[in-house]
């Protein structure tokens, strides 16, 4: 399902934005902090999130969600749509993710923008969840005309 | 160490759409999130968000569609925005209300969609489509760190409530000026003196009403008189074709993203057009142009830049356009006065005070006026066809004293007759030959009259069309 240059995007300091529906079909938008892929074959990916956001990504319909991420250097990115299939408190394992994956962040973000760690570590979680989540599809999502196109799909 | 960037500020408070004014700058692009009837939900980017009134808010959209699709069957959105200053972050609960494609809410968004589209040259190709509004039912603030370094931008505002005595004092100025020489310094000058815009530009539309063309600057390590814009392109030219300012904020973010799209665009086989370099400052990440009208027309334009990508806001805005205007005022009034200037000036030769040595070689291309000193560039245009007319008085009579009038009514110049400029491209002849530190200058002798100062033997050769 996903494909090395995908795998290496999401392998390191990428912007991570998320998008689930409640159970009313309400939308919330949330922040990823880093990604560990399981499987690219499989699509198997676990993603470090924000506690707070925990509630809402275990109560997405089927745990259906999207996930874009973006090479903040040249604005290079990608959506992946599947499901939740695992939530639970961050182990060790997505702590230290999410510890090299903000490292990794700064320095893309201050060398493309100019923006100081100082300033966006302002909403920097206090506490961690991570997910499970099995990919469906890939999109492009790099600004510009062909935003939205399908890259990949588990059936095609 | 430095007081905290929440000192004052009640940051437990409920956050109304007001207090998040900075987040619709544009300078931190916004996240939204949709959701189809099914439950699939899309994430992704947006280029421009606007505060509508105290309820409501405008997305852009240009090509967001899976969004728009969302939309139609599930009115509802998540947004996250930032404010760029302190980096803090709200999530605004969203219900769609209607989508605009003309009207005051739609322009505003345009000409920020605009602006971003003339950094890469993609005027006319990355276009809005549509105005997308939603009313805000609720605003979340996501996270509440405290604060450890200075809010961006901090540094560089003014004090709101000196901008209207800073103003005037700019605007007495102006109104002192007894010449367009003098006024255009003032400007600029002012600008950085009474209000703190260290990096300006002046420029001025030409006669033909094509090109902008700086006429001076302050700020800068080279002043760049007579370096010009095409009217419609670049973030100064399509401010100046739309006569409506234009303000970027967080330029560097702006400009990958506009190159991102442009890159988008070749791959889809578009061509977007040439890039126009920006003029002034290399590091440059806020800039703000007003364009100067006076009488319905367009005189010029002014530009402002900062490092800071935070610089700018809504009141830089409307206290630049206001300087705009008085300076766009007063070079009308100049040119009014010049065109109904009878002064009687038989000119006669002056002393021949020019020194001996070796001449410099001045070649003359008749074709478009470009003139070189020693090979090196120094002006092209009717600016490069006036200094060439008053070289070939001083080598063929002697002649060092002139008059305006007399002058501008020379053929080879090619001046239009209506709007012609003359002054105004005197000006920049002036201030380039000043900048240039060239062998001749010119110096005003009084009103409507100047004298040329030849400062070394010339040796002049017209290079005719091959």
């Amino acid at each position: 399902v996903l494909n090395p240059d995908q795998v290496a995007l999401l392998g390191r300091g990428c912007a991570l934005i998320i998008g689930v529906a409640g159970p009313d079909g309400a939308p919330h938008a949330a922040r990823g902090w880093g990604t560990i892929v399981h499987s690219a074959s499989e699509g198997r990916v676990r993603l470090v999130v924000d506690a707070a956001d925990r509630d809402r990504l275990a109560a997405a319909p089927r745990g259906l969600v999207a996930v874009t991420a973006t090479d903040v250097r040249n604005l290079r990115s990608v959506q992946l749509k599947g499901r939740i299939t695992a939530i639970g408190p961050a182990g060790p394992a997505d702590l230290e993710r999410f510890r090299t994956y903000l490292d990794e962040f700064a320095v893309d973000v201050y060398e493309s923008d100019g923006t100081e760690r100082a300033l966006f570590e302002r909403f920097v979680p206090f506490a961690f969840a991570a997910c499970e989540i099995a990919v469906d599809e890939v999109f492009d999502q790099t600004p510009g005309p062909s935003a939205g196109a399908a890259l990949r799909s588990r059936t095609g | 160490m430095s007081a905290p960037a929440d000192a004052g500020r009640d940051v437990d408070a409920p956050a109304t759409l007001a207090d998040l004014a900075r987040c619709f700058e544009g300078a931190v692009p916004a996240v939204i999130a949709t959701a189809a009837a099914d439950g699939t939900p899309n994430v992704t980017y947006l280029s421009k968000v606007r505060m509508v009134d105290e309820e409501r808010i405008a997305l852009s959209n240009q090509f967001f569609s899976k969004t728009a699709r969302n939309l139609a069957e599930n009115p509802r959105a998540s947004v996250l925005v930032i404010d760029p200053a302190t980096y803090d972050e709200y999530r605004l609960t969203l219900v769609y209300e209607r989508t605009e494609r003309r009207g005051v809410v739609f322009e505003r968004l345009r000409q920020d969609i605009d602006a971003l589209a003339a950094l890469e040259g993609m005027e006319g190709v990355f276009k809005l489509r549509a105005a997308d509004i939603y009313r805000v039912v609720d605003v979340e603030r996501t996270v509440l760190r405290p604060a450890t370094i200075e809010p961006r931008g901090a540094g560089r505002r003014t004090d709101e409530t000196e901008l209207v005595p800073r103003l005037a004092e700019l605007g007495v100025r102006i109104g002192r000026c007894p010449d367009l020489d003098g006024l255009v310094d003032t400007a600029t000058r002012g600008l950085c003196e009474v209000l703190g815009y260290d990096h300006a530009v002046l420029l001025l539309l030409d006669e033909r009403g094509e090109r902008l063309y700086t006429i001076a600057s302050h700020g800068y390590e080279a002043e760049g008189v007579g370096s010009e814009v095409t009217l419609g392109e670049g973030v100064i030219g399509t401010a100046a074709a739309r006569c409506a300012p234009a303000r970027i904020g967080n330029l560097r973010q702006m400009r990958k993203y506009s190159q991102t799209v442009r890159r988008s665009y070749e791959d889809e086989g578009v061509g977007p057009g040439r890039e126009i370099p920006l003029p002034g400052l290399g590091d440059a990440n806020s800039l703000l142009v007003a364009p100067a009208m006076a009488l319905g027309q367009l005189v010029g334009a002014l530009l402002v830049e900062h490092p800071d990508p935070v610089a700018f806001g809504p009141s830089d805005e409307a206290v630049l356009s206001v300087v705009a205007t008085l300076v766009a005022n007063a070079v009308e009034l100049d040119r009014a006065r010049a065109r109904e200037d009878v002064t009687p000036a038989p000119p006669t030769a002056g002393p021949d005070t020019t020194p001996d040595g070796d001449a410099t070689l001045v070649r003359f291309f008749p074709a478009d006026g470009s003139t070189f000193v020693d090979g090196d560039y120094l002006i092209k245009g009717v600016a490069g066809r006036i200094l060439w007319s008053l070289l070939r008085h001083h080598a063929d009579e002697g002649r060092i004293e002139f008059t305006n009038r007399e002058v501008r009514l020379d053929p080879t110049l090619e001046l239009p007759e209506f709007r012609d400029n003359f002054e105004s491209r005197l000006i920049l002849l002036k201030r380039r030959l000043d900048e240039r530190d060239a062998p001749v200058r010119i110096e005003k002798t009084g009103r409507g009259r100047f004298r040329l100062d030849v400062r070394r033997p010339l040796r002049l050769e017209a290079v005719a069309p091959t």
